[in-house]
């Protein structure tokens, strides 16, 4: 599903630069990243998900070389391809639970949300347990009904590529596993693949593969796993 | 996509409700002020180049032209110096044109807790030049009686068969003019003009009113002593206790007699109705080289430099209205720009997820779009309602 080869990336605003020799996942797989706050992780997910381009390298997601594609195509690309999950949530305060999961329908002309969006969007906030929210503004919703609803809208379009960056951040343990248990179920569902980062180890366990980030950081000699 | 940019945008405006009212609300006042202004006055002039197209000329004393026209146009209006009845004779005697006098020198008094409205003398051929018809009761038809303006009848709540008092100009004047009661004879249908707003009545009761015509108890022998100065075989010299009738009475009707030549009496503007263009042209002719002391006005030139003044004036408004519109769009830019900086987050999400930073400005294009939309739509409700409102008014303030 992703190939990074030799991949540099920097900002050269503060000096960041990242360094990824080798990386492989594969299509279904359940990645966990990890690592020290600012080593690169969520730009590592900006990448992936063609939010960033690469200086030099490869990156190669669902065969296709991101970096190739123009910015309209990329964009497309990510809607399609990428469901992203953010720790803060990113859910649009003025719509509805049903209209925020319905989200990405509305922002491309290459999407509209039809009578099978629709019918999904309401199926997978019952999956979520959110029925009985989904006419409610999200600000009325809890820290974790919130986060469920950003993944209901990550995996609307069946993405096959999820992407999370630190969902757990701002939830309590209880709220966390089942937060976590939700996007690996949906993965497993949907065979997406799961690549999340995030600095709970308690969570790591439940991922096939934990990749452990400070080796690729400043490191054009550092091991790739 | 224009669809879902429009569904978006209607979410956001809802939600963020506050601001939006306040924006349009904003931006209403600064369309709704220019755009009232434009409608008042183009209702203003509609008004009044109307009544002054359809008077041909209006003839009364040197002096001011355009109070001469306004006080023939809208009878209500401070009376001009007085011309006499002789200038309606001349104007009949060259058989140019029909010649309406114009008696507007008093009101009545208030009633109903409605002020007076002017009292109109006139001939009956101004109820036919003005088309002009009783909608109850009859025309007057005797010495002392009037009919009512539709409007008047309202605001002083009379009717046929009510009599109404004629206020003096002048509470200390010992002349001569009493106030008379007027019998109301009938009421006329409305038209929406100044003629709704006034008494009507003859010349001559208007000249009773004035003193110049009056009745009174005859002096005989038989009169009783506290109403004479002095009796003697010859004569009897009557006291200031002899007065003249206050109303006009079938029992008392025949005592009423004027003094003086009847071309001395005055007017305070004569209408002519030319029978035709030439006769028009050449009666303008015999005042511009006859009669020195008289003018004779074509209406819709006198209320033209009138607009003229008025709609320079309507720059200025308008010039007002621009800078303020100018001030107002660009607090509301700020305004703007100070929101879309609090919503970065939600662009930046937006953007995340897949979509352009075209699409992203259409959304809140589309947020703009509507709330211009919605400003444009309440200020030209808003409008058109204080036309309606301010119509009357406005009438008012002309009639």
């Amino acid at each position: 599903m992703i190939l990074i080869h030799d991949l540099q990336f920097s900002w050269p605003r503060d000096g960041f630069r990242l360094s990824i020799p080798e990386l492989s996942i594969s299509a279904g797989e359940t990645v966990a990243i990890t690592g020290a706050s600012g080593c690169g992780k969520t730009t590592l997910l900006n990448l992936i998900a063609g939010i960033c381009l690469p200086q030099s390298g490869t990156l190669r997601v669902a065969d296709t070389v991101i970096s190739d594609l123009p910015d309209a195509a990329r964009r497309e690309f990510r809607l399609r391809n990428a469901g992203l999950v953010f720790q803060d949530f990113r859910l649009i305060e003025y719509l509805t639970t049903y209209d925020n999961v319905l989200l990405p329908c509305r922002l491309s002309p290459a999407v509209n949300p039809t009578a099978d969006f629709r019918a999904r969007a309401s199926a997978l906030l019952a999956q979520a347990g959110l029925s009985a929210h989904s006419r409610k503004s999200v600000t009325r919703l809890s820290q974790g009904e919130r986060q469920r609803v950003a993944i209901c809208r990550a995996i609307l379009l069946r993405p096959p590529l999820l992407l999370a960056d630190e969902p757990t951040g701002n939830l309590d343990p209880e709220t966390a596993e089942q937060i976590l248990n939700l996007l690996l179920n949906q993965a497993a569902e949907h065979g997406a693949t799961l690549v999340m980062v995030t600095h709970d180890r308690s969570l790591l366990s439940r991922f096939r593969r934990v990749i452990a980030f400070e080796s690729f950081r400043r490191g054009p000699d550092g091991a790739g796993p | 996509m224009m669809r879902q940019a429009l569904f978006l945008a209607l979410q956001s405006v809802r939600w963020y409700r506050w601001r939006t009212l306040t924006i349009v609300l904003s931006l209403s006042l600064a369309l709704w002020l220019p755009i009232t202004v434009r409608l008042l006055l183009l209702q203003f002039r509609t008004d009044i180049t109307a009544r002054a197209n359809f008077t041909p000329l209006v003839v009364g004393a040197a002096g001011s032209r355009t109070d001469l026209v306004l006080h023939a146009l809208y009878l209500d209006t401070p009376a001009p110096a007085a011309t006499t009845m002789a200038e309606a004779e001349y104007i009949q005697q060259t058989g140019f044109a029909t010649a309406i006098p114009l008696h507007i020198r008093y009101r009545t008094q208030s009633a109903g807790g409605a002020p007076g409205v002017p009292i109109v003398g006139t001939s009956l051929e101004y109820f036919d030049f003005r088309g002009l018809r009783v909608r109850e009761g009859q025309m007057f038809s005797v010495l002392g009686e009037c009919v009512l303006g539709a409007a008047a009848a309202h605001r002083l709540g009379l009717r046929p068969g009510d009599t109404i008092l004629s206020a003096p100009r002048n509470v200390l004047s010992l002349a001569g003019d009493y106030p008379l009661r007027l019998s109301i004879t009938g009421v006329l249908a409305a038209t929406h003009s100044a003629d709704d707003y006034v008494v009507f009545t003859d010349s001559k009761t208007a000249w009773v009113i004035d003193g110049i015509g009056h009745g009174h108890q005859n002096l005989t022998q038989a009169t009783e002593d506290d109403l004479l100065l002095s009796r003697d075989s010859d004569s009897i010299t009557a006291s200031a206790a002899v007065l003249p009738y206050t109303e006009i009475t079938p029992e008392n009707i025949d005592s009423f007699h004027f003094h003086g030549e009847p071309g001395t009496f005055p007017l305070t503007a004569v209408i002519a109705i030319p029978e035709s263009e030439k006769s028009r042209t050449l009666l303008l002719g015999r005042y511009g080289t006859e009669r020195s002391l008289t003018q004779c006005l074509k209406p819709p030139e006198v209320v033209d430099d009138l607009l003229r003044i008025v709609f320079r004036a309507e720059q200025l408004v308008l010039i007002s209205s621009l800078v303020m519109g100018v001030i107002t769009v660009m607090l509301l830019t700020l305004v703007l720009s100070l929101s879309l900086r609090l919503r970065e987050a939600e662009m930046q999400t937006m953007f995340r997820l897949g979509c352009s930073r075209a699409t992203i400005g259409m959304l809140f294009g589309a947020e703009i779009v509507l709330m211009l939309t919605a400003a444009t739509i309440l200020a030209l409700v808003a409008a058109w309602l204080t036309r309606l409102i301010a119509a009357e008014s406005l009438r008012t303030l002309l009639f």
